[in-house]
């Protein structure tokens, strides 16, 4: 394990320790937005200043003038389409909304002859009581005819505490952990305090799975609460407007888009399909516990080129990550390093065999003092795959065309491989996005990709390696 | 659910620094650093009761943090948070200027995992929180980073 102690001490010198907090000055900022008088925001400049608080009370006065002026079910005669959503949506205190949540690409099981895939299809139900302050969600992934259960979680949010699932290790991650996410829940209330206070306004007729529909539309005055569609980040969110169609048969919500229209450019950032929803009296509702689940043992470390996946916990609380070797190699050194390594020839589709590399992962050395976990596997990499991995896998679609497939004896770390209670089917393996996950003759083969269709040509083509 | 005035006023007086620093990369120096805190704070104040309890109250300010931050970057422009971490510098690069000009070579994802650990003061737990991605990432990122600062300084000969 490299010492990088000397780098840690020039890096930590780079920070500033002449620290002159100031609370007195956040309150009042927070009493008196817009005229604080701090010297250094005097000196700046003025625009991005005022464009923070005045842009949302633009957006907040054009949805009130929008309303004012658009919205043609205020001089309709009889009920409008607000006053019958409103009524088949009742009135009790306590909201319950179920969605397919096709916001979050958990994958699919695919056929590797066929190519037929069977999506892992989220389900969201959430009980909401404003009134008391519980909020509770479950969801669950299921893959039609395969599993009817692959992963689930839960959480329950009282006034006091809050009460959630083990985060179940094996389920693709960040974007299925099972933490309340404020647009569903935030919908339940949205939706009808949207349609009670005025705010949403008609936007026009459609179509939603065959159903003839009505857009409602409303700005979202809580700017950060609008869904991203499973960006990573720190949750730097910006301006939204939900958008409703509701069934003109039923009267009820069928779809909500969130679409992101600051600087002007509209664009829809996620879609929610609502399977259904109703209100339900005082007392009613599901507001238990989710159930605990347990996470599995201590698992190998993985690796990923030049990157080590997580280790379980166990990383020590000093900056000791694992460590990975990877040096090039040969088929003869490949099938030394791994028995039974497979590969895909010396070419894949149009793609030249560009080399292989022997890896070795270690685990960082444990607490109670145990001998660290090595690990050692080998990667195939066809046509351009320089690109692909300047980073973590999880930095988003590769450029250049090309495949890694990284192959390994044991079972890799769990917060990248899909769940293993549920593998695939025989002959099948998991593909999601850009890549794809396969268990064959005893290996563990991990395939990223620049494409759904090289990660297939790569799992038919895949034979032992002859040295 | 919501936080009270007094949770936040000790969160400020034991991270103020921390923030501060985590901020600069992003301001372009300490002093604007300062002003980007007073705001982030003043905004978690005043919308205290919307503080859901998903993550820590610190995961939620330094969300607000960095969102202060942005809008400094944005001057009326759409950025992407990774896009101004790109763009993220060492405030005060004369103290190390070999290891500033490094960090400013780093890829985006690495950068940012060093600065939030370096400068924000952040453990492995709280940059998972943050970045939402897994700790072991956090770690093998971080660890990634070393690897090529280490490189970068040796190549140059400048390692102390």
């Amino acid at each position: 394990m490299n010492d990088h102690r000397k780098l840690i001490e020039r890096l930590e010198a780079l920070v500033d320790r002449d620290n002159q907090p100031d609370w007195k000055d956040v309150v009042r900022r927070a009493e008196a937005p817009g005229k604080a008088t701090d010297v250094v925001l005097a000196r700046r400049s003025a625009r991005p200043y005022f464009a923070r608080r005045l842009v949302p009370a633009f957006v907040l006065a054009a949805a009130i003038i929008a309303v004012g002026l658009i919205a043609p079910w205020q001089r309709e005669s009889g009920p409008t389409v607000v006053d019958r959503a409103l009524a088949a949506l009742g009135d009790q205190p306590i909201v319950h909304v179920v969605f397919r949540d096709d916001m979050v690409d958990s994958g699919s099981y695919v056929d590797i002859a066929t190519g037929h895939e069977t999506p892992i299809v989220r389900t969201t139900e959430i009980w909401a009581d404003k009134e008391q302050g519980l909020e509770h969600l479950e969801w669950t992934n299921e893959a039609d005819g395969i599993y009817s259960r692959v992963s689930s979680g839960g959480m329950l949010i009282t006034p006091d505490k809050i009460y959630t699932s083990e985060e179940p290790l094996g389920t693709q991650e960040p974007a299925i952990r099972p933490t309340l996410y404020n647009w569903m829940t935030g919908f339940s209330d949205n939706y009808r305090s949207a349609l009670k206070d005025g705010t949403a306004h008609v936007a026009g007729d459609g179509t939603v799975d065959g159903h003839a529909v009505t857009w409602v539309e409303w700005t979202n005055v809580h700017l950060d609460e609008c869904p991203l569609g499973g960006v990573e980040g720190p949750g730097i969110l910006s301006g939204c407007t939900e958008r409703v169609a509701i069934d003109n048969a039923s009267s009820l919500p069928l779809q909500v888009e969130f679409r992101n229209d600051k600087s002007g450019n509209a664009k829809t950032e996620g879609v929610l399909q609502i399977a259904s929803i109703e209100t339900l009296p005082a007392g009613g509702g599901d507001f238990s516990r989710p159930e605990k689940m347990v996470a599995p043992a201590s698992a190998a470390p993985a690796f990923v080129l030049d990157t080590v996946w997580g280790s379980n916990g166990n990383l020590p609380s000093n900056l000791a990550g694992p460590t990975i070797q990877v040096a090039p190699t040969d088929r003869s050194g490949a099938a030394e390093a791994l028995p039974g390594a497979l590969w895909a020839g010396e070419r894949l589709a149009s793609l030249p065999l560009a080399g292989i590399a022997r890896a070795t992962a270690s685990s960082p050395d444990r607490a109670g003092g145990s001998e660290p976990i090595r690990q050692t596997g080998v990667e195939l990499h066809y046509g351009q795959t320089a690109a692909f991995w300047s980073e973590t896998p999880q930095d988003g679609e590769p450029s250049g065309t090309g495949v890694v497939i990284h192959e390994q004896k044991a079972s890799p770390d769990l917060s990248f491989w899909p769940d293993p209670s549920h593998p695939a089917p025989a002959g099948s393996m998991v593909i999601r996005g850009n890549r794809g996950w396969l268990e064959k003759d005893d290996l563990y083969i991990l395939f990223q990709a620049s494409s759904h269709d090289l990660i297939l040509a790569a799992a038919r083509a895949l034979e032992p390696i002859q040295p | 659910m919501g936080t009270s005035a007094k949770e936040l006023e000790l969160l400020y007086r034991n991270r103020y620094g921390a923030f501060r620093n985590g901020l600069a990369p992003l301001c372009g120096g300490f002093e604007r650093a300062h002003d980007a805190v007073q705001e982030a704070f003043a905004r978690a104040l005043r919308e205290q009761d919307r503080f859901r309890g998903e993550g820590s109250l610190e995961g939620w300010v330094w969300r607000i943090a960095f969102r202060v931050a942005l809008d400094e970057h944005r001057n009326g422009h759409e950025v992407e948070w990774e896009e101004t971490f790109a763009q993220a510098v060492v405030p005060d690069p004369e103290r190390d200027s070999e290891l500033a000009e490094a960090l400013k070579r780093l890829p985006t994802r690495r950068k940012l995992v060093v600065f939030l650990r370096y400068f924000a003061d952040l453990s492995y737990t709280e940059i998972a929180e943050l970045c939402e991605i897994s700790e072991g990432t956090v770690a093998a990122t971080l660890a990634s980073a070393h690897e090529e600062l280490a490189k970068a300084l040796t190549r140059e000969g400048v390692e102390r």
